[in-house]
């Protein structure tokens, strides 16, 4: 993947995460906060939309976050500041940390797409 | 009044383990610079090794870490790097050291030869020289003084992390040279070899680069130039005069 899309990718997600999290407490904050009318804010087809495209971006948005972190300290080279030993096995590490986080973000997507699905009536 | 200095020593042949040797010096009357205190370390102990050349901020070959912060020693005065009568020597940092202050540079030259730091045009050779007018001369102020130093690539984490696949500030600097300069008929071919994701994106704009740099000029504005045109495309008007910090 390009550079330049990666970093569209990036901003974009986070630009669509801070609309979505400010308009939800902005929700939360202008008006009395029932279950019944939450459910109903919640539930609404336009918010289901929103919030899977909030739920999509903030995978994108963690992945290329958690991606970057690894491919900068997590490198034989980095590791090797600390200990030779243990950076031989740094393209290892590095792979276990991406399936670790590559499984949280998919139990993240299965647990978020339950709560939208299984609740509309 | 004594200095006490803090040298690191590492002689291959010699040591197992590079390791800080302490000095102590005569404060002198009045103010010197870095590397002439290191030439009056020299003259007891010969077997201290560190480059310098033209003494003068030029040539760029004396740049060292002094007191946690990368410069020239031949242009940076004592009074403006001693803590409490304090000064530790260390090379720069990132490099495979060679000798004690002497680190082997060829990681940065490499990326230095990847941004093909030379003019390049499609058009015939003129008898002379390829002319410019004053106004697009002016672009590449701040950007053709550098003098590969490499203090600021060696202060850049992003660089320590991945010194073979991010270019660095000093190399990118010169790629914006390049960039910008209006004789030169590559730009697209230069953009895209910058394309991936780590040659120009893995800088994180932490700005050490601007902070180190000897000659003041500002690699980070150039590294956010280049993005632009990635992003946004090379038209001649949107190419900016990065200029001296």
């Amino acid at each position: 993947m390009k550079g330049s899309t990666i970093w569209y990718l990036q901003r974009s997600s986070a630009v669509i995460n801070l609309i979505y999290i400010g308009y939800v407490f902005y929700f939360i904050y202008s008006s009395e906060l029932t279950f019944a009318a939450w459910n109903n804010f919640f539930y609404s087809p336009i918010m289901i939309f929103f919030t899977l495209c909030f739920f999509g971006s903030a995978i994108i948005h963690s992945f290329i976050g958690l991606w970057t972190v690894g491919t900068d300290y997590l490198t034989r080279r980095t590791i090797g500041f600390l200990s030779y030993r243990i950076s031989k096995y740094a393209d290892t590490l590095r792979s276990i940390y991406t399936v670790v986080f590559s499984l949280f973000g998919l139990s993240y997507l299965i647990v978020s797409l339950t709560i939208i699905f299984n609740n509309i009536s | 009044m004594e200095l006490s200095v803090s040298l690191y020593r590492y002689n291959p042949e010699q040591d197992k383990f590079p390791y800080m040797k302490n000095y102590k010096v005569k404060k002198p009357k009045k103010d010197i610079m870095v590397l002439d205190l290191l030439n009056m370390l020299k003259e007891d102990d010969v077997t201290i090794s560190y480059r310098r050349s033209c003494r003068e901020g030029v040539c760029g070959s004396d740049g060292m870490n002094i007191n946690g912060k990368n410069g020239l020693a031949c242009i940076t005065p004592l009074s403006e790097v001693l803590r409490g009568n304090k000064l530790e020597l260390r090379p720069l940092p990132g490099l495979p050291v060679i000798r004690d202050l002497i680190v082997d540079m060829t990681q940065f030259y490499e990326q230095y030869e990847k941004i093909k730091p030379f003019l390049q045009s499609d058009s015939k050779p003129p008898e002379q020289e390829r002319l410019q007018s004053p106004k697009d001369r002016d672009k590449l102020d701040g950007l053709y003084e550098c003098i590969l130093c490499a203090c600021c690539s060696t202060s850049c984490p992003s660089f320590w992390w991945n010194p073979d696949k991010f270019v660095g500030p000093a190399a990118l600097l010169q790629a914006y040279r390049f960039l910008a300069d209006t004789r030169d008929t590559k730009k697209q071919e230069r953009l895209e070899e910058l394309g991936d994701p780590f040659s120009v994106y893995r800088c994180h704009g932490i700005m050490n680069c601007v902070s180190v740099c000897p000659k003041g000029l500002n690699p980070n504005k150039a590294i956010g130039e280049i993005k632009s045109m990635l992003l946004t495309g090379t038209k001649e008007d949107k190419i900016k005069v990065v200029g001296l910090e």
